[in-house]
């Protein structure tokens, strides 16, 4: 696959956790690529090594061995402040729980502006992704007021702003019903018709059967 | 730079940090937490300026109750003729009554008052003051023109009320040559009428306001205990005057005095205001009569004084002499007699040398609030590790989110600050050693608050920063921090800084100066306790695994209990230590403070011998019913004993077995046998004759003769009975023997001095014998050994300490409540769980109240085990006055420690109430939704 068509690689990368009760490893030399402009899924069983993995990609853990790169920039190599700095210029997360992605005295629109404006981006395309994600009439509304399905949806607008090369969503129809999940598949397709390029660790199978393609891990291998 | 700055600017605008400061109105909690932490913090620092003012103004008002009112206002002499005496001369502190007054002024002469015929001349002190009838006890006549003479002189002269008296010449005191005193004699001859006769004054006690100014005239005079001075005789203005004109002299001195008028409410810089006012002031030179000839330096500090006194032998007006004086001090010193300027300087030098103590320990204390501080901030992380989370995977930086946090807790901190210095306030005014602080002192506690808030930010930010930075790979270092041994380096420094306390003694006050407080001495209990509790907490982590083995086969509570000690030991050790550094702190500074006032008050007494001490004339009996707690003691002063260096100055006191235990001092300290016991072998004939005796003093070896000498010398074989460390009377440099009055019966000695001691308040007895009409002349008093100022800079010191007891003490109630918090979740879900499987509230409730009682209760209660015993290693180091006995004794402050303990218990036990009434109300699901 040519260079320009890699949004994120992962190249022999292991992580391992430091516990009470000794180090446990999450990930071992895991090799995958993520193309530009495609919906990728992260699948697996819990325990499986998904969560790191995306943690791994958004920079937020670093890996223990192996080189991550997004954008074709080492992550690895960065310091703690250009790394911070890449992932609010570059990258999108949504976390597994709808309450930990917004700020809860904001509006839904208020929050896809909040995430422009750290970006930098342009603070008027916050009602046009609100309208992509189907909630252009529930702008106004706090996040109280939105079911779990509707959260993530403002979620996935916010992380969207700015058109980053890489959207991180972990387990984002965990806690949602099959309606509000598949909603949300389709809110994530019309993202991915935007330019956007998503990676997703799920093992719903709703959000794996509508994925361009699938790295599935195995006790924190590429499972074959 | 100018885009970092526009970024900043940018990202205060966002709603995340414009909203910040209203944020948490909803969770009062963490407000309140922060702003307890904040106002420990702003409370250390403020506290320092109001203490050491506190501090200035007890400082002055100990010096000026330790001083006739005059002395620390003003005193101003000059000559007064007899027509100045008839008008009521001008008040030369007229232009200074807001500060000082009301003036008193009297004249004094003296003359050779003699019956009519000329016999039985005695020379006597002539004083003219306004109302003295006022302050004498009237024997005999009543007003009118003429003099008033003392029943002792009625005596020596044969004279009485309505008799007529021939002055026959006297002197007048001048001054001569480079300012020498000398009394210039005078030789005309006066006839007055004698008005009244009122009680003799001589040895009264000059306790007394009004006769304290004239200690000169009345106590005994250096001739020795049975010269009591002139009899004094009293005269009104007219009869001076009348005297004056009749001896044919021009003028008498005079004196001007006047008291300071804000008695101990006279703050460090009202005294220095007055001493300035004093040294002519620009503004009130011109109406301040010693000011004529005087130049004020641009400054305002330096005064030059043009001195025109021709000296009496030299022309008039061929002598110009200039002077220039270094400070105000020393200016106002050479032309009035007032010793304000040494008590101000002394108050500076006691302050400063306070404030060399206080000042690390607010430090300490300040620390802590700003451990504090960083735990409740901290505690916001926790409770808003939703927002941050998502913040933080947004990029924002660390440095951002510690901006957040700071300006969430404004209002907390802005709170805190400003409770921190009203409480502050309170305390010094309520319990520092004065309540009266300047208004300066407040403003610099209002500048240290607002540098506490300052701080209290900082840490916020700094603590929230770091806790976003945190990686869990860089727990390893942590890990690896806690297998140092650093108790030891504690251990270390604590012997370092007891070393030094041994060297360091305490602050003596020489003339103005007081020595510094040795703050590595100072910090010793603290020092101790931290290696003390960090031993047992190392013990007690290695204890923890296989006590958490053996918990399995416990009851439920305990089993519980230990398993979240286990779970939680990082909180636990913290708690344990904050306790027993409150425990500990407070019972050290109150048992030294207790053992430092117990042990300057048995040397006082062992100096006096008991509370009073009085010389008893020759052929004198005691009033009777004076008091019932009275002993005799005769004084063999010259006599000396052979040792095997040599021969050494001795004292012999002669005491009376019987009486002694009433009326003398006693401790038990003082030796290993009782009192009784030590009486009881002096008072039993030896086999051989030879004198039971007791020994103590500074040279007090195990020897068998012993001589007094008086005229002829007579020897005394003794024996001694018992080893005592200090005997009441004893002398500081000279060995003491005591022996039974009895056992002197039949021998040769010279004439001894006699002495009443008596048990009871000191001004009741002496007032007790004046009104008896005894002559009080005590032989020796407190105020010989006590120097209070200097004392009270130890004392004062180690009250501060205390405050970091109190800091400790808030930052416990403030760690159990955080404590509680932070474990809400855990425990209402672990409730919930253990309820489900037959868990008994009580068992519940029993479990939490273990748990604490492991933290603040043992804690509290191995600090004040630590204290005390620290205590009884440093005092005996701590010797107020180290020249006299008995040497420091150990009060431990048992009310105060019992009280703390009982506090622990408290406290332990209503948090454990109050964490399971809320494990009682919350919700599980909602406690599991709302993650808190």
């Amino acid at each position: 696959m040519p260079v320009s068509d890699v949004a994120a690689r992962c190249d022999g990368v292991s992580v391992d956790y430091r516990t009470a009760s000794g180090v446990v490893p999450a990930l071992r030399d895991v090799d995958a690529v993520f193309p530009r402009a495609r919906f990728s899924v992260v699948a697996g069983a819990s325990g499986s090594g998904k969560s790191s993995l995306l943690r791994v990609l958004a920079g937020l853990n670093r890996p223990t061995a192996g080189r991550v790169a997004v954008d074709g920039i080492d992550l690895t190599r960065l310091r703690a402040g250009r790394l911070r700095r890449l992932r609010r210029a570059t990258m999108g997360v949504v976390l597994q729980d709808p309450a930990d992605n917004l700020v809860e005295y904001l509006p839904a629109v208020a929050q896809v502006e909040l995430a422009a404006r750290l970006r930098g981006a342009d603070r008027g395309e916050a009602t046009g992704l609100l309208d992509t994600v189907g909630l252009d009439r529930r702008a106004g509304c706090m996040p109280q007021e939105l079911s779990g399905g509707e959260q993530q949806r403002v979620a996935f607008a916010a992380a969207a702003i700015g058109d980053p090369a890489l959207l991180l969503a972990d387990e984002p129809t965990a806690e949602l019903d099959t309606i509000a999940a598949e909603a949300l598949v389709e809110a994530m397709r019309r993202l991915i018709d935007r330019g956007a390029t998503l990676v997703v660790a799920s093992h719903d199978t709703a959000v794996i059967d509508a994925a361009d393609r699938v790295v599935t891990l195995r006790d924190g291998r590429v499972a074959a | 730079m100018w885009a970092r700055f526009r970024a900043a600017l940018g990202l205060l605008s966002l709603a995340p940090w414009r909203r910040a400061p209203v944020l948490l109105w909803r969770r009062p909690g963490v407000l309140a937490t922060v702003a307890g932490a904040c106002a420990v913090l702003s409370a250390s620092a403020a506290a320092v300026p109001l203490f050491l003012s506190s501090v200035g103004t007890e400082a002055i008002a100990v010096q000026a109750a330790e001083r006739c009112p005059r002395d620390t206002g003003a005193t101003y002499e000059g000559d007064v003729s007899a027509s100045a005496l008839r008008e009521s001369s001008a008040d030369p502190f007229a232009p200074l009554t807001a500060q000082l007054g009301p003036t008193e002024s009297w004249a004094l002469a003296g003359v050779s008052l003699a019956r009519p015929d000329g016999s039985r001349a005695r020379t006597m002190p002539v004083l003219a003051r306004d109302d003295f009838l006022d302050h004498i006890e009237v024997l005999a006549g009543g007003p009118g023109p003429g003099l008033w003479i003392s029943d002792r002189a009625a005596e020596i002269t044969r004279l009485g009320a309505g008799d007529a008296a021939t002055v026959v010449g006297g002197s007048i005191p001048d001054e001569g040559f480079a300012g020498r005193r000398y009394d210039r004699p005078i030789d005309g001859r006066a006839e007055l009428p004698i008005v009244g006769v009122y009680r003799d004054l001589a040895g009264l006690a000059t306790d007394d306001d009004y006769w304290c100014t004239h200690a000169d005239l009345l106590l005994a005079q250096s001739g020795g205990l049975d010269s009591l001075p002139p009899p004094v005789v009293l005269v009104d203005r007219a009869t001076l005057a009348d005297l004056v004109d009749q001896l044919g002299v021009d003028a008498v001195p005079g004196v001007w005095a006047a008291p300071i008028r804000e008695g101990g409410d006279l703050t460090l810089r009202r005294a220095d205001d007055l001493v300035s006012d004093m040294a002519c002031r620009p503004d009130l030179a011109p109406t301040l009569p010693w000011c004529d000839g005087v130049t004020i330096a641009g400054d305002g500090s330096v005064a030059q004084r043009v001195a025109r006194q021709p000296l009496p032998f030299e022309a008039s007006g061929t002598v110009v002499s200039t002077r220039e004086y270094d400070d105000t001090g020393a200016f106002l010193s050479d032309v009035l007699a007032s010793h304000l300027p040494f008590v101000t300087e002394r108050t500076r030098a006691i302050r400063a040398s306070v404030a060399g103590g206080v000042v690390p320990v607010a430090l300490f204390a300040g620390l802590a609030g700003a451990g504090l501080v960083g735990a409740a901030a901290s505690l916001w992380f926790d409770r808003r590790r939703r927002e941050v989370t998502l913040l933080t995977v947004r990029g924002v930086s660390p440095a951002a989110l510690g901006l957040k946090a700071a300006l969430e807790l404004v209002p907390a901190l802005l709170a805190g600050s400003a409770a921190g210095v009203g409480l502050a306030y309170v305390l010094v005014r309520w319990l520092g050693p004065s309540p009266v602080v300047e208004p300066t002192a407040v403003a610099g506690a209002a500048v240290a608050g607002v540098v506490g808030l300052v701080v209290a930010a900082v840490v916020v930010g700094v603590v929230v920063a770091l806790r976003v930075r945190l990686q869990p790979a860089q727990r390893r270092t942590w890990r690896a921090l806690r297998l140092v041994p650093w108790e030891i380096l504690a251990g270390i420094a604590a012997a370092v800084s007891f070393r030094r306390l041994g060297e360091w003694g305490v602050p003596v006050a020489r003339g103005a100066d007081v020595t510094d407080v040795d703050v590595l001495g100072l910090l010793f209990p603290l020092l101790f306790l931290v290696a003390a509790v960090g031993i047992a907490m190392r013990l007690l982590m290695l204890a923890l695994p296989r006590v958490q083995a053996a918990s399995r086969r416990w009851p439920p509570a305990p089993y519980l209990a230990v398993n979240r000690v286990a779970r939680y030991r990082a909180a636990v050790v913290g708690l344990v230590a904050a306790s027993a550094v409150a425990g500990g702190v407070f019972a050290y500074a109150a048992t030294l403070n207790r053992s430092l006032a117990a042990t300057l008050d048995a040397k006082a007494r062992v100096f006096v011998g008991s509370d009073v001490a009085v010389h008893l004339p020759a052929g004198q009996q005691l009033p009777p019913d004076v008091s019932p707690n009275v002993t005799v003691v005769r004084t063999y002063a010259n006599a000396w004993i052979d040792t095997y260096e040599g021969r050494d100055g001795a004292i012999v006191l002669a005491v009376d077995p019987a009486t002694f235990r009433r009326g003398a001092y006693w401790d038990a300290s003082f030796a290993d046998v009782s009192l009784d016991e030590v009486l009881d072998r002096l008072a039993t004939p030896t086999a051989d004759g030879s004198v039971p005796a007791v020994v103590v003093g500074a040279a007090a070896p195990a020897v068998t003769e012993a001589a007094i000498r008086s005229g002829t010398t007579g020897r005394l074989t003794i024996e001694q009975v018992a080893g005592v460390d200090a005997f009441p009377g004893m002398r500081r440099q000279t060995a003491t023997i005591i022996v039974a009055a009895s056992a002197l019966e039949g021998m040769t000695l010279g004439r001894p001095t006699s002495e009443a001691w008596m048990r009871g308040d000191h001004d009741d007895v002496v007032g007790g014998l004046s009104a008896a009409g005894f002559p009080v002349n005590e032989t020796r008093e407190f105020a010989t050994v006590v120097d209070r100022a200097s004392f009270l800079t130890v004392s004062w010191t180690f009250g501060f300490t205390q405050s970091l007891g109190v800091a400790a003490g808030l930052l416990t109630l403030g760690g159990v409540a955080l404590y509680l918090d932070a474990r809400r979740r855990g425990r209402v879900l672990g409730y919930a769980f253990a309820r489900r499987m037959g868990l008994a509230r009580r068992t519940h409730r029993r479990a939490v109240l273990v748990e604490l009682a492991a933290s603040v209760v043992v804690g509290c209660w191995l600090g004040l085990g630590v204290a005390l015993f620290g205590a009884g290693m440093a005092y005996r180091r701590i010797d107020p006055v180290p020249d006299y006995r008995p040497d420091p004794l150990l009060r431990p402050a048992v009310g105060v420690v019992v009280a703390l303990a009982l506090i622990a218990v408290a406290v332990a036990g209503l948090a454990a109430a109050w964490a399971q009434r809320r494990t009682d109300r919350d919700d599980p699901v909602e406690v599991l939704r709302a993650g808190v």
